[in-house]
């Protein structure tokens, strides 16, 4: 019993000893991330692909490109006429300008005129002085009498000039404020015009956005539609049937409410939108917030 | 060294019923190894014996003379010696005995001879089942485990959303462990237990034969 005690412990110690080698083999030259595989990349966006009639697309696609040429022909031809409205308000602000340099002309020629009256006036006193002296002179006896007379010319003359004068210089001043106004008017038509081009401009420019923005949200609208029917069971209905949901979202595209606007007359179908709706959450949805904000709430017809 | 998926690593990173099932398979490896090793000495030893003892017992004159040598022998006779023994010592009580059958004596040793054989046979066959039992368990014991592994690693799988072979394939790998374990330990353990039982077979054949030569002698001598 000794013996067979003995060799038993001598074989069990041998054993492990066995295992021990073993293992510390399999540990050494088993290493197996010696040489690492090339992990395959994942997959970055699994594509949720929907099929589509090519000739379908095809016809939309040339639709949307007659469409666009369209467009750009019609802006082409506003550009165009834009223009032609921009020279013609040149033209006339020129015509306007022609006018104003021809009426001071005429001013000048007027100025002129009344110097070379003044002038003779001028002269022709001094003749009258003269010959008044001449008469003095002469008619030294019918000076007393005269003088009176003069006196009164004189007067009467020196009233006229004041008188002419006055009026010279009211005439003067009238012109002065009719030129500083016509000015002022041109400059205020000229502003007012500039005015008008910017507004049409920015107006312009709005309507851009708003064309842009509609396309995004037909855009995303069409992909909260594809989502929902994704999530749409269609077992045991019929084809065809049709309901309008408005949904309700917040930011991120969760649903927060979605109800049936009409009722496609098939109680499950519409129950089964719904919850379609509800398990596409989160839709599809822009992160601009302008662009949120318009579809925050989205009325659309759900055809399957 | 990188030890990113190395043996240690496998075993370590195991959840604990992986780990629990890969222990029990290293020691069932063990025990069967010190079983095979044990196995292998003790029919060695026997089958050397025998041939010795077929050696000595037909180039002996006399029967005699070879049984006061086994017993005299200080350590305990095994295998045919022991057969020998005793078939020759109840022959020669049973011979002592006056008035009394030939073929009573003849029956008396070799019950006493067959009881002693199969004393031997039972001391040849002990541990084989065991080693029968893990060749044959051990393998779904190491597919337990691996399939409790695999089970994990696609429960973690399932919260994820977009599944990639790189996140399975760790737990897998891990799971995998224990199945090559228990592999491990099958094959040695049926391979030495197919051999093992067809020596034992062997050697039984070999002490029917001798029993039966030894009882011809014998009835020889009965009947002279």
């Amino acid at each position: 019993m000794r013996e067979d005690w003995f060799l038993t412990s001598r074989s069990f110690l041998l054993s492990l000893a066995l295992h021990f080698i073993l293992g510390i083999v399999l540990i050494f030259s088993f290493n197996f991330s010696s040489k690492p595989i090339p992990q395959p990349k994942p997959m970055a966006n699994i594509v949720k692909a929907a099929t589509v009639d090519k000739k379908q697309v095809e016809k939309e696609l040339k639709r949307i490109k007659d469409k666009e040429n369209k467009k750009k022909e019609d802006e082409l031809n506003r550009k165009k006429e834009l223009e032609k409205k921009e020279a013609e308000i040149k033209k006339k602000l020129q015509n306007e300008e022609k006018k104003l340099k021809e009426i001071k002309k005429k001013k000048e020629l007027e100025q002129k005129k009344l110097k070379d009256e003044k002038l003779r006036l001028k002269k022709l006193e001094k003749e009258k002085k003269e010959l008044e002296k001449k008469k003095k002179l002469e008619e030294e006896k019918k000076k007393k009498e005269a003088k009176e007379k003069k006196k009164l010319e004189e007067d009467i003359q020196k009233k006229e000039a004041e008188k002419k004068k006055l009026e010279e210089e009211k005439k003067k001043a009238e012109e002065k404020k009719r030129k500083a106004k016509e000015e002022e008017d041109r400059k205020a038509r000229e502003k007012a015009l500039q005015d008008e081009i910017e507004a049409e401009l920015v107006a312009e420019q709005e309507a851009e956005q708003e064309l842009q923005d509609g396309k995004e949200i037909d855009r995303y609208i069409g992909a909260i539609q594809r989502s929902i029917e994704s999530k749409f069971n269609q077992l045991g209905l019929d084809e065809g049937l049709s309901c309008v949901i408005l949904i309700r979202m917040i930011e991120g595209g969760k649903v927060v409410e979605a109800s049936i606007v009409k009722s496609s007359g098939n109680d499950l179908f519409d129950k089964r939108a719904e919850t379609a709706v509800y398990s596409a959450s989160p839709l599809p949805a822009p992160d601009e917030t302008r662009l949120f904000e318009k579809m925050r709430n989205i009325r659309f017809t759900f055809e399957p | 060294m990188t030890t990113d998926h190395s043996i240690i690593d496998l075993v370590l990173n195991a959840s604990l019923l992986v780990q629990l099932v890969m222990l029990i398979l290293v020691a069932a490896s063990i025990v069967s190894w010190t079983m095979i090793i044990n196995k292998r000495v003790i029919l060695k030893r026997a089958k050397n014996d025998s041939e010795h003892f077929e050696d000595e017992f037909w180039s002996a004159e006399d029967l005699s003379p070879l049984y006061t040598k086994i017993s005299a022998r200080h350590h305990q006779p095994s295998g045919m010696e022991k057969i020998f023994e005793a078939g020759f010592k109840e022959f020669a009580r049973l011979n002592k005995q006056e008035n009394i059958d030939a073929d009573a004596v003849l029956d008396g040793s070799q019950r006493s001879m067959r009881i002693a054989m199969n004393r031997e046979m039972d001391h040849l066959e002990t541990n084989l089942s065991f080693l029968a039992t893990v060749g044959s368990t051990s393998p779904y014991v190491g597919l337990f485990g691996t399939v409790w592994g695999i089970m994990n690693s696609f429960q973690a799988l399932g919260t994820v959303q977009q599944a990639t072979i790189a996140m399975v394939a760790p737990g897998i790998s891990e799971a995998l462990v224990a199945t090559a374990m228990g592999l491990f330990a099958a094959i040695p353990a049926v391979i030495a237990y197919n051999r093992y039982s067809y020596d034992v077979e062997r050697l039984i054949n070999r002490y029917d034969n001798f029993m039966e030569e030894f009882s011809s002698i014998l009835h020889r001598h009965a009947h002279s």
